[in-house]
This record gives structure tokens, C-alpha cells and sequence, in this order.
């Protein structure tokens, strides 16, 4: 069980890490403007060498190790809902480390999906 | 129509993903994953399993789809289709699978689901669509652990 909270925690996390680091690399990069085959290969070029989307994608990738370490041992009926911890995360990120305004309605969200998560986890994982 | 069909492919190729991975992936035996032999192990028995492929294969379509229709579509129109994932993926673990899902735990993926739609309608309030053609903003697809 512990084990199991452990995984999501860490999956949360990565998850997280990985949204806001693409986020930020792709702000650097730059916009996807054009579909032009050599604008394109450009474009690719800077966000393969963009150390921010390096490390976000490492992130997603252990994201995704994670999930499917946690589909093996726990009910997909869990898994699925419990990875929408995401929100109350990015949120409290949002608030406390980026120091931006976050308004009642995502408070509210959030205090709904952690409610909602511990009372899926009553039924055992 | 075309809108249609692209939701309900989405939505069906999102909950089949998931069923598939878990279906596949209780099939192997996980060992103990703090060994790195076993570890090794897991891996290749994962990356072999035919579920498993169908469920990241299936996964990908979804993503892909979820792309093209916040491209036609406005996110509040998607959203609510997207979050229904939640439940049934429950619903079809419920049936399929023969998962255990007491009240309790469907209450919970209610709520989940709730949440999941406040966040979404509050970012789409946020960022409106930029044409009056109905458009897309941004959000995260409610794919693999998101």
C-alpha cells in the first residue's frame, strides 16, 4: 500500500516536472509557425538540443515506467483516477513556487479530486 | 459527424489503452522490481506483451485524436467527453477485467471526474477561443497519468 502511494507520489512529480520543463523549452524554442519541411527541421534541431526538453522528456519517460509499474500491481479502476493528483499539484506549484494567483474555482477542484482519491483508495488497491 | 466520430474514437481508444496495458501487464510477473535482473526481466516480458502494445499503440491514436479535436473543436465541448474517461475506464474494469469497485470508489471516481472538469472549464474561461470558429486552447490531454 505504501509502496503503491510511493509510485504515485514519485509518477505526480515526474509528471509535473515534465509539463512545466516543456513548457519552458518550448517557449525557447519557439512556435510551430510553419509546416515547411525545412522550418520544421529546424525547429526540431533547436528542441533537440534545448536542455529543457532533454530533461522533460527523461521526466515523462520515467512517468510512464512508473504508470505501467503501477498498472501491474494495482486495479486500473485506481491507477487512472489517482493519476488526476497532476491537478492539485500543478496547482499548489502554481501557487507557491511560480507565486501566481489561483483562483477559488481550482481550490475547490483540487480539495474534490483529493477527496475523491482517498475514497477510491478505501476500496483497496 | 466528422466531430463526432473523432470523439467517440478518442474516448474509445483511451479507456480500450488503458484496459489493454492493465490486462497485459497483470498477466507478467513483476518479481521484485528492486532488482535490477528482475527489473531487466519485467521490461522484455512488458515490451513483448501483445496487450501492452495494443495499449500504448492505442494510447498514442488517442493522443493524436485529442490533438485534432482541440483543433476543431472548443475545449469545453472536449473536455467534458475527455474526462469521462474516468468513469469508464472504471465502468469497463467493473465489467471487463471483473475489478472490484465497491460505491465507495465509484463516488470517488465521480468526484475525480468533477474536479478534473472544474480545472478544465476555469484554464478554458481563462483562455478563450481566439476565432469564432470554434478552436482550442490549451490543456493537458487525460492520457497516461494525465
Amino acid at each position: 500500500m505504501i509502496h503503491t502511494w510511493l509510485l504515485l507520489l514519485v509518477l505526480v512529480l515526474a509528471d509535473c516536472a515534465g509539463t512545466l520543463l516543456f513548457t519552458r523549452g518550448m517557449k525557447q524554442v519557439g512556435e510551430v509557425s510553419t509546416l515547411r519541411p525545412q522550418a520544421l527541421l529546424k525547429l526540431a534541431s533547436r528542441a533537440v538540443a534545448n536542455s529543457s526538453l532533454r530533461l522533460g522528456v527523461f521526466c515523462m519517460t520515467i512517468m510512464f515506467f512508473l504508470f505501467i509499474t503501477l498498472l501491474s500491481s494495482a486495479d486500473v479502476s485506481f491507477v487512472v483516477p489517482a493519476t488526476a493528483l497532476t491537478e492539485p499539484v500543478n496547482m499548489l506549484g502554481t501557487r507557491y513556487i511560480l507565486q501566481e494567483h489561483v483562483p477559488a474555482v481550482r481550490w475547490l477542484s483540487s480539495v474534490l479530486i483529493c477527496i475523491g482519491i482517498y475514497l477510491i483508495s478505501l476500496n483497496g488497491v | 459527424m466528422k466531430n463526432t466520430i473523432i470523439l467517440g474514437l478518442l474516448v474509445v481508444l483511451q479507456v480500450l489503452g488503458y484496459i489493454a496495458l492493465s490486462h497485459g501487464l497483470h498477466q507478467i510477473d513483476a518479481g521484485n522490481l528492486v532488482n535490477p535482473l528482475d527489473m531487466f526481466a519485467f521490461g522484455v516480458q512488458v515490451f513483448a506483451s501483445p496487450w501492452v502494445l495494443l495499449g500504448v499503440l492505442s494510447l498514442i491514436v488517442s493522443l493524436l485524436l485529442y490533438l485534432v479535436a482541440i483543433s476543431r473543436l472548443d475545449l469545453s465541448y472536449v473536455l467534458p467527453i475527455v474526462a469521462s474517461n474516468y468513469v469508464l475506464t472504471t465502468l469497463v474494469g467493473w465489467l471487463v477485467l471483473d475489478e472490484r469497485v465497491s460505491p465507495t470508489r465509484w463516488v470517488g471516481t465521480l468526484l475525480v471526474t468533477a474536479g478534473v472538469l472544474m480545472v478544465g472549464f476555469s484554464n478554458s474561461a481563462k483562455n478563450p477561443p481566439r476565432s469564432p470558429r470554434p478552436s482550442g486552447s490549451s490543456a493537458r490531454h487525460k492520457g497516461m497519468g494525465s
